[in-house]
C-alpha cells in the first residue's frame, strides 16, 4: 500500500514488510534509528523512506506485540483499526512540507487474538535536504491497560450523570462562605422551580424555604456534623413547594472542602422527596390511634412490629392487659415472654417465623402470663404485610379471651338500675363511707341541704347534723356495723346552709360486697321540716315560754303601754348576754336591741308605729350584747289593739346570728365564684338579657381570639355561623323566657380569625327569688381538637374495617327510632352472607338466630334502648357455614333517658365454644363412665390420694364410698406386691411411661384375697402436665382360682401319665428280659408256640408302652429348646434315610425349598416329622402309577410352611377326615400300618407350636403342609 | 464269640464286683442271669433300695478297699430313691472313681436331664435290659481303664 495516500482505500493486498534491520538496506539510517530498532524503549518500530513508501521496515518488537512471529509480513486491514487506518493515513499524508514534525496520536491496533490494543505511537517526519533520504519513523508504546482504565473512568461518570439527571434526585452545592448555592434540575423539580429559577438562590433563600419547625433540627444537625467531622449527615424536613405546599424530603451532604482555619467552606450532597412516605408515616400514626379507641370496647389489643426498624409497639390495651407499665418499650424477645413458657410459647415463635418468612397470617388461643403472674387465655391475631417479597411489617391484634362472668354482668346491670334510682329519687340520697364520708350525693340531697354536690363530697355527713343531735344515731349506725341490724330510720336535724334547722326522716341502710363486709351505706333523707314545725308548733302553741325555751335562742319582751317599762324573760338576757336581773328601761333596752344610730332609728319608728297604729313589726338588727360585742337578732313586734288603742307591745328576739353570718358566707362564696370565673380553664361568661357578656373570663377570650373588652361588646351573632345564628339564639330566648334551664351541647362558632371552632356548651340560667331571669352562666370548652379527630375516625373506619375482617368482627348500629339496622361488609362475610342484608332488627333475628333465642335478644335490645343497659352474650346464629357461636355486643349510646343509637359489635367465637362445650360434654362422659363403669375406678391426686371413688371399687373391696377414699393402701394391698406396685407408679408421675397394668393382690374387708388387675393412667391437662392419675381395678378372683386349679389338674395328669408309662414299662421290660433269659437258658422252648404267644404279646406291649411314652414326652416339651434350623439341610437329612427305599419303588422326587429357609424346631421332631411323612407316601403309593413326591416351602401369612405331596393312593378325607391323626387310626391294608405316625407326628409339630393340615383326594394323591411357629413369636 | 471275648479279656482289666440297687427282684434276678451269662465268676453287691445301699455298702466302702467296679443305680424306688441315694454318695469322698450306671424305666426327659448333672453319673440306660445292652456295658467298663 501506499501509505501516503490517503484518498487510496485501504485494498486486502497491502502488506508490510518485515525485514531484518540488519540485513536492509539503511542507506540513510543512521546509527541512531538503527539502534532504536533494536531497544526496549519501545514496544514497535516502524520506518520507511518517503522515496520508497512501499517498503515500511518494523521491528521484532512489533510482531511480537501484535503476537505473529518475528518474520511474518503483516496485512494492514488485518492489524489496524479499521477506523483508525484513515487516520493514520490522514496524518501521513501531511507529511509532505519541509518543516520536521513529529505527531502523537493513539492507535487502536488488533492482536493476532483479536483483542485490541491502544498503542501510542509517536509518528516523526525530518526533513532531509535530499528527497530520497526523507524518512518517516513511527515509535508505538503499549498504551492499553492505562486507555481501558480511563474509559472505563468516563464510562463511569457518564453512568452516573445519567442515573442522577434521569432520577428524581437532586444534588446541591453550596459555599459557607460566599452563600452561594448550586442545584440540579432534579432538586428543582422536586420543589416546583425551574433550574434558571434556582440560579439566584442562596443559602437564605433555602432556610427560608424550610419549615419553621424544621429549621432548628436541621440546624442542630448541621453543626453536628461540622463538629464531630462525621461522614456525611442526614436530615428530614419540609420545604415549600413553589405552589406553597410542603414537600417532605430527605437531604445527604457533607462537608467537601475546608478553609485555611479549618472552617467547613463547601458543602455538597444530594435530596430526594419522601412526602409519601412520611405522609404514609402519619397516617399510620393516626390508624394506630384510632384502632385503640375503637378496640378498647372490645377489650383487643393492638400490636405492631416493624421489621425494618425492629420497633415494637404495643396498644395502652395490651399494656393494660399483661399488667405491664406505659412506658414499657419491648423488644420482639419481650414479646414471647409474655406467653406461658413451653408449648404457648414455642407456638407463638413458629406463628411468627411463619408469619415473616412465608406470609402466613395467624389466629391462635394462648396462654400468657401477666406482670403479676396471672395464667390468661389470650387470641393472639398475626397479619403479616409484604413489600417486594419481604416482610416489612407484623401486625395483629391480641384479645383477652378469658371468659367473662355472668356475675359481673348482672353486677354492671344492678349498679346501672341503682345509679338511675339514685340519681332521680324524689328523696336525697347519699352514699357514705363507714366514717361518714360522702362519696355520692343526688341532686335532691344537695337541694335539702343547700349545698352544692362539691361542697357535700368535701365534707363528712355529720357535719350538717343539728349540733344537737350530731350522736343521736351513733348507736344505731354501731349496730349496724356490727351487723346486727341492715337499717335504720329515725328522725334527725340537719342544718340548711343558710343556717335553717331541717327536720328529716333519716333512713340508713348498710352495703354488703360478696365476702358479707359492710363496704358502705346508703342514706336517705326526706325533709320533713314542715311537717315536723307543724308537729312543733302543735306543741309549743299552749305556752309561750315552753316555746322559748325549746327554740332556745328566742326570748321575749314586753313593754307596758302605760309606763313605758319593759319587762324581759330569761332567755333575753341568754342573747344579750346580760345579768339575769337587769331590767331595761325603754331607751336602754332600745340601745340593746340596736348598735347603730339608723337602725335606732328604725327601730323608733316601728316601735312608734305599733304603739299607735297597731301595726306589727319584724326587723334584723345588729344588737349590742353586754361586753360590746355585737349580734344579729331579729326583733319581732306584736301590738295588742283594743278599740283603736295599743294596750300590750310585746315581741320576741330571735337570736338570727349564725343564719347572718351563714348569709353573709355566702356573699363570700360570691366573690370565690368571680375568681374561679376568672381563672377558669373552661371559658365563662355571666350572660345578661341582651345577649351581652357581663362579665368574662380569660379562657373564654382566648377561645373566641378576642380581647376581654371585645368579648364583652360582641353579641351572638359575631361569633355564630350565618347558618347557625338562628337556632343559638332561639337556645339563649328560650333560657330567657323559661322554657328551659339549661342547655349543653357541642356547638360551632366562629373565631376573631374566622376559623370554625367547636365548643361544648354549657348554659344555664340564673335566677333570683322570685324565680326571675336575672342572667345566664355559660361554659364553653374547645373541643375543637377532639372534633377534628372524630372526623379522623371516620376516615380511618376503612382500615379498621380490614382489621377486624381479620379479627372476625363485624359491626353494627341500629337506630332505636326507625329500628333500621346498619351493618358492615365484614359482618354479612362474618356470617356467612354479603348479599342479605337485613333491614330493620326483628328481620335480623328471625333470619340468624334460633327461634329460642328470638325474645331474649328483643328483651336484651329493648333493655339497652329503655334503659341504655349494654349487653354482651354468647349465641348461636344461623350462618352458611351452619350453626356458630358468636358473640354480640351491645352498646347503648344513652343520653338524657333516650337511646340514641345502639352500635354494637359481633365476634365469631365458634372455635373458642365448641371447645368449651366439648369440653362439658367430655367431662359428663367422663362423669358417666366413672360411675357407670363394669370396674372399679378411682381418682388419685398426685400423692398417691383417692379423691372419688365409683361404686364397683367400693363394691370390689367390701368398704363405703367415705371408707374407701379414707383408706390406707397398706390396709388393702398385698404386702409383696407394693413394692412393684409404687415402682410403677413413680413411673407413671416422672412421666416414663403413660400408663401400667398390674396384676396384684388385694385383701376384702372381710379378710378374703382379691386377685386383681390394676390399671393405673396419668390424666394430664393441655399443656402435658400429670394432673392427677386414673385408678381401674378389674376383679380377677374368679378366674385367677380357675386357671389355678386348671394348672394343678394338669400336673396331676401329667404325673399320671409318667406313673402309667413307668410303670408299665417297668413290668413289660421284665417280662421281655425274662423271655430272653429264657431263650438263652432253654434253647429247646424257643419253637414251642405257646413261647411264641407270650413273646409276641410282650413284645406288643413294648411298642404300646414305647408310644405312650413318646406321647407324655412330646407334652412335656418346652417351647423354649426351639432353635433356628435351615429347613433345607434338615429335610435333605430326612431324605438319606428314604432314598433307597424310594429307588426301590423307582419313586421320583423333586425338592423346592429356598436356601435361607430357617425355621423354630426341635432338629430330632423335624427329622422324624418329615421322615414319617415320607415313609407314609411310599408306603401308601398306587401301584398303577409311578411314585412323585415334591417337597415344597413358602410363607403364608408370615409363617413358614413346608408341604410333601404325593400322588398315591389318597385318603377319603369325607369319611375320615377327622380320625386322620387320630391314634391308631389306619386307613389302608398295609402290613406296616400302625395308626400312630400321623399321630405322633402331629403332636410333635404342635408342641413345636406349628400345626399340620392335610389336603387328599382318594387315587389321586395326598398333601401334607406343615407349618412352623414363627420366628418372632 | 468266646475267641471274641478272651482276645479282650487278655487286654482289659477283669470286671469283679457288680452293685445292683433296685428294688424290683425280677430285675435284680434278670440282671444277675444275664451279667453271668456273660462273663463267669462274678461278685454281686445287692440291695434293695437307696437306704439299704446306703446303710450296708458305705460302711463297705469305707473299711475295706475292695470296692465294686460299678454300681448299677434304680431311680424309683421306696424308702430312699436313686437320687436321694445320689446326693449322699456325692458326699463320700471313697465313691469317687466308682463309675454309676443309671438303670430305669423312666423315660422322662427331665430325669436323663438331671441324671447328666451329676459327674459320677456314666450313663443312663433305659430297661429293660437285654443281653446285648450288657455286654455293651461290660465292654464300656474294661476299656474304662
Amino acid at each position: 500500500m501506499d501509505i501516503f495516500s490517503p484518498l487510496k482505500p485501504a485494498n486486502s493486498l497491502l502488506t508490510l514488510i518485515n525485514i531484518n534491520p540488519q540485513t536492509a538496506q539503511f542507506s540513510l539510517v543512521d546509527s541512531t534509528i538503527y539502534e532504536l530498532f533494536n531497544s526496549e524503549l519501545y514496544d514497535g518500530v516502524w520506518y520507511c523512506e518517503k522515496s520508497h513508501s512501499r517498503h515500511i521496515f518494523i521491528s521484532k518488537r512489533f510482531n511480537a506485540l501484535l503476537g505473529y512471529e518475528p518474520n511474518r509480513k503483516l496485512l494492514w486491514d488485518a492489524i489496524l483499526h479499521p477506523d483508525d487506518i484513515h487516520k493514520l493515513q490522514k496524518h501521513l499524508s501531511t507529511i509532505c512540507g519541509q518543516n520536521e514534525i513529529g505527531i502523537n496520536e493513539d492507535l487502536r491496533l488488533i492482536h493476532k487474538s483479536g483483542d485490541i490494543l491502544w498503542l501510542q505511537s509517536h509518528i516523526y517526519f525530518k526533513p532531509q535536504a535530499e528527497q530520497d533520504s526523507q524518512f518517516i519513523f513511527i515509535a508505538f508504546k503499549n498504551n492499553s491497560k492505562k486507555r481501558v482504565s480511563e474509559l472505563e473512568l468516563i464510562h463511569q461518570q457518564e453512568r452516573a450523570h445519567e442515573i442522577l439527571s434521569d432520577s428524581s434526585i437532586g444534588t446541591w452545592e453550596c459555599d459557607l462562605i460566599t452563600g452561594e448555592s448550586y442545584s440540579n434540575e432534579s432538586l428543582a423539580t422536586i420543589i416546583g422551580y425551574t433550574a434558571d429559577e434556582m440560579k439566584n438562590f442562596n443559602i437564605d433563600t433555602w432556610t427560608t424555604l424550610t419549615h419553621p419547625n424544621d429549621v432548628l433540627e436541621a440546624n442542630q444537625l448541621l453543626e453536628e456534623h461540622f463538629r464531630s467531622k462525621s461522614s456525611c449527615f442526614n436530615n428530614e424536613y419540609r420545604i415549600k413547594h413553589k405552589k406553597g405546599h410542603w414537600v417532605w424530603v430527605t437531604s445527604i451532604g457533607k462537608v467537601i472542602n475546608y478553609t485555611k482555619d479549618h472552617q467547613p467552606k463547601r458543602l455538597e450532597g444530594i435530596l430526594y422527596e419522601i412526602t409519601d412516605r412520611k405522609n404514609n408515616e402519619l397516617q399510620i400514626q393516626k390508624y394506630k390511634e384510632l384502632l385503640e379507641g375503637v378496640n378498647k370496647a372490645a377489650e383487643i389489643g393492638v400490636w405492631e412490629v416493624d421489621l425494618e426498624t425492629d420497633k415494637v409497639y404495643l396498644s395502652a390495651e395490651i399494656k393494660k392487659m399483661f399488667g405491664v407499665p406505659m412506658s414499657f418499650e419491648p423488644t420482639l424477645e419481650d414479646i414471647f415472654d409474655f406467653f406461658k413458657e413451653g408449648e404457648s410459647r414455642q407456638k407463638v415463635i413458629d406463628a411468627v417465623q411463619n408469619a415473616i418468612e412465608n406470609g402466613k397470617n395467624y389466629d391462635i388461643e394462648l396462654q400468657s402470663i401477666t406482670a403479676d403472674n396471672k395464667v390468661i387465655w389470650t387470641r393472639s391475631i398475626g397479619v403479616s404485610e409484604f413489600k417486594d417479597g419481604i416482610c416489612t411489617r407484623l401486625f395483629g391484634f391480641f384479645q383477652n379471651i378469658h371468659e367473662k362472668t355472668i356475675a359481673s354482668k348482672k353486677l354492671a346491670l344492678n349498679e346501672e338500675l341503682f345509679r338511675k334510682t339514685f340519681a332521680h329519687a324524689p328523696v336525697g340520697m347519699a352514699i357514705i363511707d363507714l366514717k361518714g364520708n360522702i362519696s355520692q350525693v343526688n341532686k335532691n340531697l344537695c337541694e335539702c341541704l343547700g349545698q352544692t354536690e362539691k361542697e357535700l363530697l368535701q365534707n363528712n355527713f355529720n357535719k350538717f347534723s343539728h349540733p344537737d343531735d350530731t350522736n343521736i344515731s351513733n348507736d344505731l349506725v354501731g349496730q349496724l356495723l356490727k351487723g346486727k341490724r341492715e337499717s335504720f330510720k329515725l328522725d334527725k336535724r340537719y342544718i340548711h346552709k343558710n343556717g335553717a334547722t331541717i327536720w328529716t326522716q333519716l333512713s340508713v341502710s348498710s352495703v354488703k360486697n360478696e365476702l358479707l363486709e359492710i363496704t358502705h351505706f346508703v342514706v336517705q333523707v326526706q325533709d320533713i321540716t314542715e311537717r315536723k314545725k307543724n308537729e312543733l308548733l302543735l306543741v309549743n302553741y299552749k305556752d309561750l315560754l315552753e316555746r322559748s325555751n325549746y327554740v332556745a335562742k328566742i326570748g321575749s319582751w314586753e313593754i307596758n303601754v302605760g309606763d313605758h317599762t319593759v319587762s324581759w324573760s330569761k332567755s333575753m338576757h341568754n342573747i344579750l348576754n346580760t345579768r339575769e336581773h337587769f331590767v331595761p328601761n325603754f331607751n336602754e333596752s332600745i340601745d340593746y336591741f340596736t348598735s347603730n344610730p339608723k337602725q335606732k332609728e328604725l327601730l323608733k319608728s316601728a316601735l312608734n308605729k305599733s304603739l299607735k297604729e297597731g301595726i306589727n313589726f319584724d326587723i334584723e338588727t345588729l344588737a349590742k350584747t353586754y361586753g360590746e360585742k355585737q349580734k344579729w337578732v331579729r326583733i319581732i313586734g306584736i301590738s295588742e289593739f283594743v278599740d283603736g288603742k295599743c294596750i300590750r307591745l310585746y315581741g320576741l328576739i330571735q337570736d338570727i346570728n349564725d343564719i347572718k353570718e351563714a348569709q353573709l358566707g355566702i356573699t363570700v362564696k360570691e366573690e370565690q365564684w368571680r375568681t374561679t370565673l376568672s381563672h377558669a380553664k373552661a371559658g365563662m361568661a355571666l350572660i345578661n338579657f341582651n345577649g351581652k357578656a357581663d362579665n368574662v373570663n380569660k379562657s373564654l377570650c382566648d377561645i373566641f381570639g378576642y380581647s376581654m373588652q371585645e368579648m364583652q361588646e360582641i353579641g351572638i351573632k359575631d361569633i355564630s355561623l350565618s347558618e347557625d345564628l338562628e337556632s343559638n339564639i332561639k337556645l339563649m330566648n328560650d333560657l330567657i323566657h323559661g322554657q328551659s334551664d339549661n342547655f349543653t351541647d357541642d356547638l360551632r362558632f366562629l373565631n376573631k380569625n374566622g376559623s370554625i371552632i367547636w365548643a361544648n356548651v354549657s348554659v344555664s340560667a340564673v335566677k333570683n327569688d322570685y324565680n326571675e331571669f336575672t342572667h345566664m352562666v355559660a361554659q364553653v370548652v374547645d373541643i375543637t381538637e377532639s372534633k377534628t379527630n372524630q372526623l379522623l375516625l371516620k376516615e380511618y373506619k376503612e382500615s379498621l374495617e380490614r382489621s377486624n375482617k381479620v379479627a372476625k368482627i363485624g359491626s353494627w348500629k341500629m337506630d332505636p327510632e326507625t329500628k333500621s339496622l346498619n351493618w358492615n361488609e365484614n359482618l354479612g362475610r362474618l356470617l356467612g352472607n354479603t348479599e342479605f342484608i337485613p333491614q330493620n332488627l326483628s328481620e335480623f333475628i328471625n333470619y340468624f338466630a334460633l327461634e329460642k333465642n328470638h325474645e331474649q335478644l328483643l328483651i336484651l335490645v329493648q333493655e339497652a334502648v329503655n334503659n341504655g343497659s349494654n349487653f354482651d352474650i354468647e349465641i348461636p346464629f344461623k350462618t352458611t357455614k351452619g350453626l356458630r357461636w358468636m358473640r354480640l355486643l351491645g352498646i347503648s349510646d344513652f343520653e338524657d333517658g333516650t337511646c340514641k343509637m345502639l352500635h354494637g359489635l359481633v365476634q365469631d367465637i365458634d372455635d373458642f365454644k365448641q371447645a368449651q362445650l366439648e369440653i362439658v360434654l367430655r367431662e359428663e362422659e367422663f362423669r358417666q363412665t366413672f360411675w357407670h363403669a363394669p370396674i372399679g375406678m378411682a381418682l388419685l391426686d398426685l400423692n398417691g390420694k383417692i379423691i372419688k371413688v365409683n361404686p364397683v371399687i367400693c363394691e370390689t373391696f367390701g368398704y363405703t364410698e367415705q371408707e374407701m377414699i379414707a383408706i390406707d393402701k397398706h390396709v388393702i394391698s398385698h404386702p409383696e406386691d407394693t413394692e412393684l406396685s409404687n415402682k410403677l407408679i413413680a413411673e407413671v408421675l416422672s412421666g416414663e411411661r403413660e400408663s401400667f397394668q398390674q396384676e396384684k393382690r388385694y385383701f376384702h374387708k372381710n379378710g378374703k384375697l382379691i386377685w386383681a388387675i390394676l390399671s393405673i393412667s396419668a390424666v394430664k391437662n393441655d399443656q402435658g402436665e400429670t394432673t392427677h392419675l386414673v385408678l381401674q381395678v378389674s376383679n380377677i378372683t374368679d378366674k385367677k382360682l380357675l386357671t389355678e386349679s386348671l394348672k394343678e389338674h394338669n400336673n396331676r395328669l401329667q404325673n399320671y401319665a409318667h406313673i402309667v408309662s413307668h410303670n408299665l414299662r417297668s413290668h413289660t421290660g421284665n417280662l421281655s428280659m425274662l423271655l430272653e433269659l429264657t431263650e438263652i437258658n432253654n434253647n429247646q422252648t424257643y419253637d414251642d408256640e405257646l413261647y411264641e404267644h407270650i413273646k409276641s404279646a410282650s413284645n406288643n406291649m413294648n411298642e404300646t408302652v414305647q408310644h405312650l411314652s413318646e406321647i407324655v414326652e412330646i407334652n412335656n416339651l418346652i417351647k423354649d429348646t426351639l432353635v433356628p434350623q435351615n429347613l433345607k439341610k434338615r429335610v435333605n437329612k430326612a431324605i438319606e434315610n428314604v432314598k433307597s427305599t424310594l429307588n426301590q419303588v423307582n419313586g421320583e422326587m423333586t425338592i423346592k425349598i429356598n436356601e435361607e429357609f430357617m425355621v423354630y424346631a426341635v432338629p430330632s421332631y423335624l427329622d422324624s416329622i418329615v421322615l414319617n411323612l415320607l415313609t407314609n407316601a411310599i408306603k401308601y403309593r398306587s401301584h398303577h402309577r409311578l411314585l412323585k413326591i415334591e417337597i415344597k416351602a413358602g410363607q403364608k401369612d408370615g409363617h413358614t410352611f413346608l408341604s410333601i405331596s404325593d400322588n398315591g393312593l389318597g385318603i377319603d378325607l369325607e369319611k375320615n377326615g377327622s380320625k386322620i391323626f387320630g391314634m391308631y387310626k389306619t386307613f389302608h391294608e398295609h402290613k406296616n400300618a400302625r395308626g400312630i405316625g400321623l399321630f405322633i407326628t402331629k403332636n410333635q409339630i404342635e408342641a413345636m407350636g406349628g400345626s399340620i393340615e392335610v389336603e387328599s383326594q382318594l387315587d389321586v394323591g395326598t398333601t401334607f403342609t406343615i407349618y412352623f411357629k414363627d420366628e418372632k413369636n | 464269640m468266646l475267641e471274641l471275648h478272651s482276645q479282650y479279656i487278655l487286654k482289659m482289666k477283669k470286671i469283679k464286683t457288680i452293685c445292683i440297687i433296685d428294688d424290683d427282684p425280677i430285675f435284680r434276678f434278670g440282671t444277675k442271669k444275664m451279667m453271668e451269662s456273660v462273663q463267669n465268676s462274678l461278685n454281686f453287691l445287692v440291695y434293695k433300695n437307696g437306704k439299704d445301699a446306703f446303710d450296708n455298702l458305705l460302711p463297705k466302702l469305707h473299711l475295706n478297699n475292695t470296692l465294686p467296679d460299678v454300681i448299677l443305680l434304680d431311680l424309683n424306688m421306696p424308702v430312699m430313691d436313686g437320687w436321694q441315694f445320689l446326693d449322699e454318695l456325692v458326699k463320700s469322698p471313697v465313691a469317687e472313681n466308682i463309675p454309676i450306671y443309671i438303670v430305669s424305666s423312666s423315660v422322662d426327659s427331665r430325669d436323663i436331664k438331671r441324671a447328666k448333672s451329676y459327674k459320677m453319673v456314666n450313663k443312663y440306660i433305659v430297661k429293660p435290659f437285654s443281653v446285648s445292652k450288657v455286654q455293651e456295658l461290660m465292654e464300656e467298663l474294661e476299656n474304662r481303664f
